[in-house]
């Protein structure tokens, strides 16, 4: 039972990039800034190629919805091992505003021409942090969902999937076809390294616009204000009780 | 998977001064060549497998394509391209009247190994600074205090 799995990648804020606030309040600074692949998508490519390799999976698509620049994420997609790209292109100014739900549609749309029987997502972005897609992506199709993955495993018909959660480690069985969303945990990525690069070139990519899926990218919801966060301020550390008590009375605590 | 269990950063300084000198040992010829006989072990950085194949390539493409990765590995360097590309480009400088074909042969293996550690070093850095951000919340209260 060979699976043909989709991957979601998306093109984020490099995850060591200092974040500023745009003047207009309304976004944070992207232009000229560092971007790369969310870390929790290569760890959702990596599974898929690490799939292929047990011969569990026989194609790996990396699905990328963003600007042009995108291509650049499938690529790196393609050179850590995935078998063909697509990119649903978005208009540069429409980028910020495109929602998980959009994204879910778009997948749900995607898994149906392509006949994928395993959709494999990151947890969540770290630039919104919506932690949504996957959850959606499920919903639409009707599909089982194993989130927070940090163990995958392939029995008859069905996956082992070991879950992180705030309790602990979960271990539930879905039955393929199901959406998977990847963990910190779930494996160590491989990098892609120059020469995996350039044979990446070969690959293919097809693009595509979301109207070409029937899909309606208008948006919902509307950011009103961003802000930094409130800069957190360092701890004193106090002699004895008596010191400590004159300086929450100082402060006005007690 | 095995477990980063260490919650505590290493000092970063502490793993790029290894890594350099793991460069460094790609510069430093030996002092006495004599010593490079048959009778002598590999040294541990020989014994990993090749990026490139050995058979296809001449040696000097080897090393132009062992210096295009590095390259590459270098734009995310923590302390910045720039300072990485000096670093690199003297190191393989050092090196560029070498002639015997099995000191290269060593050379190129020492660069796979250094390309190793900074793949990683860049795999941890990921791991630690993503753990940090989302899964310990002790940890970040930590960090403000100090």
């Amino acid at each position: 039972m060979s699976l043909r799995v989709l991957v979601g990648v998306k093109r984020v804020i490099d995850y060591a990039v200092k974040i500023r606030v745009r003047p207009d309040k309304l976004g944070v600074v992207t232009d000229g800034v560092k971007h790369s692949m969310n870390p929790f998508d290569e760890i959702a490519i990596e599974e898929a190629v690490r799939l292929k390799e047990k011969k569990i999976a026989k194609e790996v698509v990396a699905i990328s919805c963003g600007p042009t620049q995108a291509q650049e994420t499938i690529r790196t997609a393609l050179a850590m091992g995935a078998d063909r790209g697509i990119h649903v292109e978005i208009p540069a100014k429409e980028v910020e505003k495109l929602e998980p739900l959009h994204v879910a549609k778009i997948m749900a749309k995607l898994v149906e021409q392509e006949k994928a029987d395993l959709v494999v997502l990151g947890k969540q972005a770290i630039d919104d942090d919506s932690n949504a897609t996957a959850q959606m992506t499920a919903a639409l199709l009707d599909w089982p969902q194993a989130t927070f993955a940090s163990k995958i495993e392939k029995t008859d018909g069905e996956l082992q999937v070991t879950r992180e959660v705030d309790g602990g480690l979960e271990i539930i069985k879905v039955k393929l076809p199901a959406v998977v969303s990847a963990d910190l945990r779930l494996n160590e990525p491989r990098y892609a390294t120059l020469p995996n690069i350039m044979k990446a070139k070969k690959k293919k990519i097809a693009k595509m616009k979301a109207a070409d899926l029937g899909v309606d990218t208008s948006p919902h919801f509307e950011v009103l204000d961003v802000a930094d966060p409130p800069v957190r301020e360092a701890g004193i550390k106090v002699e004895d009780v008596d010191t400590l008590v004159t300086k929450l009375k100082d402060a006005g605590r007690i | 998977m095995t477990q980063v269990a260490d919650t505590r950063q290493a000092p970063p300084g502490m793993m790029l001064a290894s890594l350099w000198g793991g460069i460094a040992l790609i510069s430093s010829p030996k002092e006495d060549k004599e010593s490079f006989s048959s009778s002598q072990s590999l040294p541990y950085w020989s014994t990993g497998s090749f990026h490139q194949s050995t058979t296809t390539m001449s040696q000097k493409s080897q090393v132009i394509q062992l210096y295009k990765n590095l390259l590459y590995l270098g734009r995310e360097y923590p302390m910045g391209y720039e300072y990485f590309r000096e670093k690199l480009k003297n190191a393989f400088l050092k090196n560029r009247n070498e002639t015997d074909p099995r000191r290269i042969t060593e050379m190129i293996a020492r660069g796979e190994y250094v390309i190793k550690e900074i793949e990683a070093l860049y795999m941890l850095r990921k791991y630690r600074t993503l753990k940090r951000r989302y899964y310990d919340t002790e940890d970040a209260n930590k960090q403000a205090t100090n």
